[in-house]
């Protein structure tokens, strides 16, 4: 019993941070139809800055969440403007997405890898090897930082959807593009936004990554993938799906890694997103897809 | 000077032909039309190019005496053209409430939304006992008015809309027609597009006969089916499309 709650313990942690991490994967599908398989690569820049941020100037992962949320929303901003507008009326827009992105994965990852080069880095600030012991659980301290950092941003996000008006704007764009412009909403400002914010939620995500998990410039393509299957078992384009996704799969995962040791932890991800596109291929969440 | 000009437009989709062929129309405020035509005749793209979604290859579309083709839909609604397209165009996972907000999107005055929200719900009342409801879960008669009354929300200086009464049952299609002699009442220029014209005809004040892209003819709407060259159209395309197939 107690094995179970503390496997489930460490399962909900690493959840949380998957789900941040994933938000803004799913919120660019979204409102914009992107399928952004830079998102693990731009998660592991902000997670170069952070580290360097770190390493050569002594500032906290968590805090460097200041700076790698705003400069990622910029930089979001400014590859959406670059790249985006000239494939939106593209009757293969969706394939069009996947390729100009992997294109930017690949560049991006050529990039990091001639001036970070392909070492593992890892940033080891003082909480990251700290745990609290309730009983006999055992609870790793930076983990639990990172997870309440996540569930404080996520949460900012729906307040922010729910309750603004451009979140209102965003949120009308993600069910209806067409009818969100004709009551005035300018989509293209809007969908700028959107990129930006998905871009600030891979930078925070990248933060965290900073010390949680140690990285590598290819790392990403592992990242993208898991994310994407969790974004597929929740329906795509839904935050509260990628929410479930990815608590439920990183319990499932903890479990897999318990019985099984975590050679085979990356394999529930795989064979989840295999089950899930056979029995309903548009998510819990999802709508079937109408292009 | 028209309300609404469209001079001499060419326009079509992508790298595909022209459907609108130099088309040329007035629009007088205050007037309701109706654009009547066969099939492939240029009604919808017609209304896409005048509400910003399509843009013309050729000529241009003048509102109020200004040039206004090249502006995007968020500005043309701005200036007052509202478009109510075929296509399911709710948010269907807000309520009907928040559908309804959304068409003062561009409106910051509060009490100025409070009083647009007010005459919609009486002219459609059913829509106040909804609106706490997802709009997704509403019956399709329900959701035209959902939209209808977003496109009241916004308060058009022309409201231009395609196929209302399209997949409804006669007695919903009906009160649509009524809905939409009741938007003329309020002053608002109607510019209506419909696949049954004798119905569409019979809600407003003035027909427009499109056919391959072009302006056949145009007169008021009373009678305007009487006119032989109305048979010769529709026939000639029923014939067109039998000699293809």
């Amino acid at each position: 019993m107690i094995n179970f709650l503390q496997v489930l313990i460490l399962g909900l942690l690493l959840g949380g941070v998957y789900a941040l991490m994933a938000s803004g994967l799913t919120l660019l599908f979204g409102v914009m139809r992107i399928v952004n398989l830079a998102h693990g690569v731009f998660i592991i820049f902000a997670a170069y800055l952070a580290f360097f941020a770190s390493d050569k100037l002594g500032v906290d992962p968590l805090i460097s969440i200041a700076f790698t949320m705003p400069m990622m929303f910029f930089l979001g901003i400014i590859i959406y403007v670059l790249f985006f507008p000239r494939i939106e009326t593209s009757a293969r827009y969706v394939e069009m997405t996947v390729l100009m992105t992997f294109g930017i994965a690949l560049v991006v990852e050529g990039l990091l890898g001639y001036f970070f080069t392909g070492i593992f880095r890892s940033s080891r600030p003082g909480y990251a090897t700290d745990s609290i012991i309730i009983g006999d659980i055992f609870i790793p301290m930076g983990q639990l930082l990172a997870l309440t950092v996540s569930v404080v941003l996520l949460v900012g996000l729906w307040l922010f959807l729910r309750y603004t008006r451009i979140g209102t704007a965003v949120r009308a764009t993600m069910q209806n593009r067409t009818a969100a412009q004709i009551v005035g909403v300018n989509v293209r400002r809007i969908s700028a936004i959107s990129f930006g914010i998905g871009m600030a939620l891979a930078g925070a995500s990248g933060s965290l990554m900073s010390y949680l998990f140690p990285f590598f410039p290819a790392r990403h393509w592992q990242w993208v993938a898991l994310l994407l299957a969790l974004i597929v078992l929740g329906g795509f384009g839904s935050l509260k799906g990628a929410v479930i996704g990815a608590l439920s799969l990183a319990v499932a995962a903890a479990f897999v890694t318990d019985q099984f040791g975590p050679d085979w932890s990356p394999m529930t991800f795989y064979l989840a997103l295999f089950v899930i596109l056979m029995v309903r291929p548009q998510g819990l969440f999802g709508k079937a897809l109408r292009i | 000077m028209a309300l609404l000009e469209v001079d001499n437009v060419t326009a079509g989709y992508g790298a595909g032909p022209d459907i609108l062929n130099g088309l040329a129309i007035e629009i007088e405020a205050g007037r309701s039309h109706c654009i009547v035509g066969p099939n492939g005749a240029g009604k919808s793209t017609l209304l896409k190019v005048i509400c910003g979604i399509l843009r013309p290859r050729s000529g241009e579309v003048r509102f109020e005496g200004v040039r206004v083709s090249g502006l995007r839909p968020d500005q043309l609604l701005a200036a007052g053209i509202c478009f109510v397209p075929q296509e399911q165009s709710l948010f269907s996972e807000m309520t009907v409430r928040e559908n309804l907000m959304m068409g003062a999107f561009l409106v910051r005055d509060r009490s100025l939304v409070a009083e647009r929200m007010a005459r919609v719900f009486d002219m459609f009342p059913v829509l106040s006992e909804r609106s706490q409801q997802l709009a997704g879960n509403l019956s399709g008669g329900e959701q035209q008015m959902v939209v209808l009354g977003r496109a009241l929300m916004v308060d058009p200086k022309v409201l231009m809309i395609d196929e209302p009464s399209l997949g409804l049952a006669p007695k919903l299609a009906d009160q649509i027609f009524a809905t939409i002699r009741g938007f003329a009442e309020l002053g608002i220029t109607v510019i209506l597009v419909e696949q049954n014209a004798w119905r569409g005809l019979e809600a407003v004040d003035w027909g427009i006969v499109l056919d391959l892209g072009a302006k056949r003819f145009e007169g008021p709407a009373e009678g305007i089916l009487d006119d032989p060259r109305i048979r010769e159209i529709y026939l000639g395309s029923q014939l067109s499309k039998r000699s293809e197939g």
